[in-house]
Order: C-alpha cells, then sequence, then structure tokens
C-alpha cells in the first residue's frame, strides 16, 4: 500500500538512520540513479537550446502562478464545455470523498488507477478501501508496492528498491504466478496477465495528470506501459485528479513540457505513450469524466513569494537522481510521497511549516546545487532550502544553539577576542581530546562527535605563527 | 469548495508581472535528413521500420509485417487496396466491442503525423486511424506514414496538432512498444500496449 500521504513518522535524521542500514536498497539506489545521470546527459545534450526550453519551461509556470485564478475558472469551462465535470477540493478529505462517493454511485466494487502521486498524496487507496472499494495500481512498479504494503522509493521507478527476485516471490504469493525464473519479462508478463482481466472488466478508472490546458480543456497523461492507455479507454467512468499548479494556459504552451520531461525523467526522447483527451468524446473512451482540482495546502504555498517556486515542478524526479543525499538515504528517509530535493522543499510547505518531523528535511541537504542544475523548470532549490532553514530557526525563536553562535559573533568580530578565545581553548581542551583528537564533545557539542572525530587545537595558531615569523 | 479556494488564491497576491514566453526558433532542416532522423529514432525504440517507395507497395510491406499473422482489425476508412489478400479481416465502424477487437491479432491504422527529433507517432482518431480503443487491444500494431506527413519537433507537432484538439478528438502518442524498467531498471518491451509496433513509411 502506498498509503502515508505527506505526513512523515520520523524526523530525517531519525529516519535516514534507518534507511541508511539497507546495503540492497543503497546498492539498488546507487545503481539506478547512477544509470538515470549517465543517460539523461546523453538525452539532454541532443536538445541544442536546451537552456532556452528551461527558461521558456520557468516561465510559462510562472506566469501560471500569477495567474492561477484565471486559468483554473477557464479550465473548469472548457472541460465542462467538452462533456466534462469539474470539482473542486480544498483538502485531502474533501477530494476522498469526491471520488468515494463518484464510485459509490456507479456502484463499483473496485477501481484501476494510473500511477499517480497526487492520489498518493491525499491516501486514496486506503480511504476507498475502507468505503468497500479496492483501489488497483496498474502500473508495474506501484502493483508491487501495493502488493507488499511497502511505500515508493523513487517518484519514477517506485519499487527500485526491491530486486527481481523479491518481486518474484511477491507475485507467487500473492497474485498466484507461477513464475520460476526471476527474469524482468517473465515478471512483467505475470503482471500483465493478472490486469488484462482487470482492464476489460473493472468500470471506473482514476489517474492524475500531468498536464490540463485551461484554452481547451484537454488533459495529458504521459507514460510507459500502456496501463495509463487501458485505464483512460476502457472503463465508462474517469476521474482525474490534479493539483491545481498543473494547469498550462494555452494548447501550444504544452510542446516544451513534452519535450522536456521525458528527457528529465526517463532520460528518454519520448515516452513511449502519451494520451490527451478533451471531456468525453462519443464512441471512444469513458462516457462519464470527472476532473477533481486539489488544493491541499498549495494556496498556502503560493502566498509565500520565494517558496512557491516549488510548485513549478512538474515531478520528471531530474533532481533526485542527481542528489548525493536522496542517493545515500533513499527515498523512505524522507517520509512523504514526495522524497528528494524537491520533497524537502514541498513537503514541509504543504503542511504550512507547522509539522515538526516535516520541518527537518530542509536540513537534508549539502546545498550542493546539483539539484537546481537539473531542474527543468529551473526551481532553485538551494535558495528555497535555505530560505526555509530560516524560517524554521525563526520559528524556534531563542535557543541554546542561536546564544552560543551570537557569542561566537561577538567573539569573532574582534581580532583580541578571538585569539584570546583560542589561548583559553588549548587550556580548556585537555580533559576532552585523546590521541591528539576529540572523541566525545560534552553537552550541545556531542552532535558533532557522533559519528566523526575533531582533531585538537594546535599547539600554536597560524597568526601566532605569522607573528613570530614577522619579528 | 471552489469559492474557497479562488479567496485563498487571490489572497496569495501574486502580481502578473511575467508574461507568457515565445517558443525560441530552432533553425530547420532539410526534409531527407528529418525523415532519416526519424526513421533512426524509430529503430532506436527497437520498433520495426520498412521504407517503400509507393502505396502500391504497402500490401508486400503489411505482409511481411504481419508474418504468419492473419487475424486483423482496421478502421471502417482503411483503404482496401493497401491491404493484403486473404486476410480474417474486420473493420470497426465505431462500434466493435472490446472482446471482439480483443480476438484480432493485428491492428493496421494510418497517423496523424510523425515527429523527427524523438520518432514518434501521433494518432488523432482522424482519417484512417479509428478509435483510440483499436490500436491499444491488439498485441501487433501495423502503422502507415508517410514521408510528407513527418515534422521536425515536438513544437511543429503540437502546433499542427491544434485543430484535432479543438475539435475535441483525443490524440495518443506512441513511441516505440509498450515498455517498464520497473525492475532493477531493465528494459522490458511490452507490458500492457501492444508489444509489437511496426512502422512502414510511403515515400
Amino acid at each position: 500500500m502506498s498509503d502515508g500521504g505527506i505526513h512523515p513518522a520520523k524526523t530525517f535524521v531519525d529516519a535516514a538512520h534507518d534507511t541508511l542500514s539497507n546495503t540492497q536498497m543503497r546498492r539498488n539506489l546507487r545503481h539506478v540513479t547512477s544509470a538515470i545521470r549517465d543517460k539523461r546527459t546523453r538525452a539532454v545534450s541532443e536538445v541544442d537550446n536546451w537552456e532556452d526550453l528551461r527558461e521558456v519551461a520557468s516561465q510559462t509556470k510562472q506566469h501560471v502562478l500569477e495567474n492561477l485564478e484565471t486559468y483554473l475558472l477557464q479550465l473548469e469551462e472548457s472541460v465542462t464545455r467538452a462533456g466534462g465535470q469539474v470539482h473542486w477540493a480544498t483538502d485531502a478529505r474533501e477530494a476522498r470523498e469526491i471520488v468515494a462517493k463518484i464510485a459509490l454511485k456507479h456502484g463499483a466494487k473496485e477501481v484501476i488507477k494510473i500511477k499517480s502521486i497526487t492520489t498518493d498524496e491525499i491516501e486514496l487507496n486506503g480511504f476507498l478501501q475502507g468505503r468497500g472499494v479496492a483501489a488497483i495500481e496498474t502500473d508495474l512498479a506501484e502493483l508491487i508496492v501495493q502488493l507488499s504494503h511497502d511505500r515508493p522509493s523513487h517518484i519514477l521507478v517506485p519499487a527500485i528498491h526491491k530486486n527481481r527476485s523479491e518481486v518474484r516471490d511477491l507475485f507467487n504469493a500473492t497474485l498466484g504466478a507461477k513464475l520460476e525464473s526471476d527474469e524482468p519479462a517473465q515478471i512483467a508478463g505475470a503482471a500483465r496477465t493478472y490486469l488484462r482481466e482487470k482492464f476489460f472488466s473493472v468500470k471506473m478508472a482514476v489517474s492524475g495528470a500531468n498536464f490540463a490546458i485551461a484554452e481547451t480543456g484537454t488533459v495529458c497523461i504521459v507514460e510507459s506501459e500502456g496501463n495509463g492507455r487501458m485505464c483512460l479507454t476502457l472503463p465508462d467512468v474517469l476521474v482525474s485528479i490534479m493539483g491545481i499548479e498543473k494547469v498550462l494556459p494555452r494548447w501550444e504552451d504544452l510542446a516544451v513540457f513534452l519535450e522536456m520531461l521525458p528527457r528529465s525523467s526517463t532520460a528518454e526522447r519520448m515516452n513511449p505513450y502519451n494520451s490527451m483527451w478533451t471531456g468525453v468524446t462519443e464512441n471512444d473512451g469513458p462516457k462519464e469524466f470527472h476532473l477533481v482540482l486539489l488544493d491541499n495546502g498549495r494556496t498556502q504555498v503560493l502566498r509565500d513569494e520565494v517558496g512557491s517556486q516549488a510548485l513549478k515542478c512538474i515531478r520528471c524526479s531530474a533532481c533526485l537522481n542527481v542528489c548525493p543525499v536522496y542517493e545515500r538515504a533513499g527515498g523512505h528517509a524522507y517520509g512523504s510521497v514526495y522524497p528528494g530535493p524537491i520533497g524537502a522543499i514541498l513537503t514541509p510547505q504543504l503542511l504550512e511549516m507547522k509539522d515538526d518531523k516535516a520541518n527537518t528535511l530542509p536540513y537534508a541537504s549539502s546545498l550542493c546545487g546539483a539539484c537546481y542544475d537539473a531542474c527543468p523548470v529551473k526551481i532553485n532549490i538551494p535558495e528555497v532550502l535555505i530560505y526555509l532553514r530560516g524560517k524554521v530557526t525563526k520559528k524556534k525563536g531563542t535557543t541554546l544553539e542561536s546564544l552560543a553562535l551570537k557569542s561566537m559573533l561577538w567573539v569573532m568580530q574582534e581580532p583580541h577576542r578571538f585569539e584570546g578565545a583560542l589561548k583559553l581553548g588549548r587550556l580548556g581542551q585537555g580533559p576532552f581530546t585523546q590521541n591528539g583528537k576529540f572523541t566525545v564533545l560534552p553537552g550541545l557539542l556531542s552532535g558533532w562527535t557522533h559519528s566523526r572525530d575533531l582533531p585538537e587545537l594546535p599547539k600554536q595558531s597560524f597568526r601566532e605563527w605569522w607573528k613570530e615569523q614577522g619579528q | 469548495m471552489k469559492e474557497e479556494m479562488l479567496r485563498r488564491i487571490r489572497a496569495a497576491k501574486h502580481p502578473a508581472r511575467t508574461p507568457l514566453p515565445t517558443y525560441p526558433a530552432r533553425p530547420s532542416r532539410p526534409q531527407q535528413e528529418t525523415t532519416e532522423r526519424f526513421v533512426e529514432h524509430v529503430e532506436d525504440y527497437k520498433a520495426r521500420v520498412q521504407r517503400i517507395a509507393g502505396v502500391s507497395q504497402l500490401p508486400m510491406a503489411i505482409r511481411r509485417a504481419l508474418g504468419q499473422k492473419q487475424k486483423v482489425v482496421v478502421p471502417e476508412d482503411f483503404p482496401q487496396e493497401w491491404l493484403p489478400e486473404n486476410l480474417d479481416l474486420i473493420r470497426d465502424p465505431g462500434t466493435l466491442s472490446h472482446h471482439q477487437i480483443k480476438l484480432q491479432e493485428v491492428v493496421i491504422t494510418g497517423c496523424k503525423l510523425g515527429i523527427s527529433d524523438t520518432g514518434t507517432l501521433v494518432l488523432d482518431s482522424g482519417a484512417h486511424q479509428g478509435r483510440r480503443v483499436i490500436s491499444l487491444i491488439p498485441d501487433h500494431h501495423i502503422c502507415i506514414i508517410f514521408t510528407d506527413q513527418i515534422v521536425q519537433g515536438v513544437h511543429d507537432a503540437v502546433l499542427q496538432l491544434e485543430s484535432s484538439v479543438q475539435a475535441g478528438q483525443a490524440l495518443t502518442w506512441i513511441s516505440g512498444p509498450s515498455a517498464t524498467s520497473d525492475i532493477e531498471l531493465v528494459r522490458v518491451e511490452g507490458v500492457h500496449g501492444p508489444r509489437t509496433l511496426d512502422v512502414v513509411l510511403v515515400g
């Protein structure tokens, strides 16, 4: 089950402590992130004017955020005109109720789902189950995660922490498959057999949305396996849930994103399938189409001049694959359906900076800046990380740490105070050092020596040596 | 709760100062190069490409792509003279059931256009294409494209597709056969969509 939403159960440090001891996951993640990184570099280098396109994508998204009301109203009008129904949901609870109501109206006992982080964000599957409706994930990786009651560890390849033999055993145990080989092709074949029956019998599908065009009312989903096309074409009823920031003004604006998203995420020139539909088409696809516009904290993020750039995200996962912290800690450490650098700025903001555990996420970064370089819509993630750290610190008010830093500032402002402090330090360090190293620092400073040693202060400082040389 | 959401958006008070950007112009390539790159990119996805000089060679090319397979579905308006003889053929007037389509091994369609930069075929339910469902269910898709249908980039394609979208037609963009890399990042062709994609390029 991919439920869990955006509420971390632990602080990042505690959660990372657990995930770092999972050596298999670390090995898998290192493999996947380095493989996609190399491939992505090649896919991007094929496009001569990539930097120009980044600018276009970034400005388009910024324009949308500045004119969100206009475009949402226009989208509602065009979808309705094309025979669809539009619903507005201020939070996860409202969105879940809307979906459940539609399912119950049609007497649906099962719904088939296209991989969607937004539905994971609102914890839809567990809720529907409570209402007697089984939600069946049809993306291979999401199915693996669901059948093993696990959580996704990567936006793009959610089950990447599992290896092939685990998946084979899982399918044998849960789907009644009789797989001997753990060849990925055989495993995918077992999923095909199981899901094909569902595609032809289940009457309602639930999806997210990659893009929605205000001007035409067209919704777009990009995918690889064809499970998306099945869900979008075969059932009678389709419900798509989209975050309000996914709207685009004109049909033409879609071009830059279709050019950049596949190269940034799967590192392909284009992913196998893109589906675009406008309301309801007679004799072709669902007879009933619902579009749910989800807020769930987004309008709160929108209020913040600096932090709101997180809403430009198109969920490509390029920032995860280049992040040294993500590569080692893994997606589960972030405790949210939004992992990696983008998760570190999105999750705490969606929770209005009120969740103490989520507020540790902006610290899950070395601020190396690789995520900013990789981001196709130019979200300045390091800038937002530092900004959010400032907010978290400010909320904490005066702490021992802030007092200590203030006195450091006072000491360092004057050379004679600094030199005096060094002398005092040399006298005072005796009881704490061993073989020229601090191994355990007391009190507030113990965090520093928790996982590493600190060399002791030298007998003579550089400043003292310099003075001596001058004489 | 529409009113509440709109109220919150207004409260964010974002000044509208960023205009919509224009798409950067790209130097255009000669048509021959565009066509060659299209073929190269389609083949990169492990789709099979046959190039023929004219429609008179279509029946032969389709026969080659079919191999031993006989059970074929085509859209209602698909020209009979493009097809080889002796097929177990059904035409979809828009009313075939999912089950009827499932019984066919192969679907043959035309397309709206092809994109050279990405090796993509776009279907818009227009001429010779039929409904989305017929190109989805059979395990083998043979797609016919003419060289003058190939555009250079994604942006060119989007501009050309605008009228189809305005008319409410659904689009399917196809780049190679169905695929997944979900298990250990090993690419597997053919999960739910057609496992085999054949492209016949005419002209």
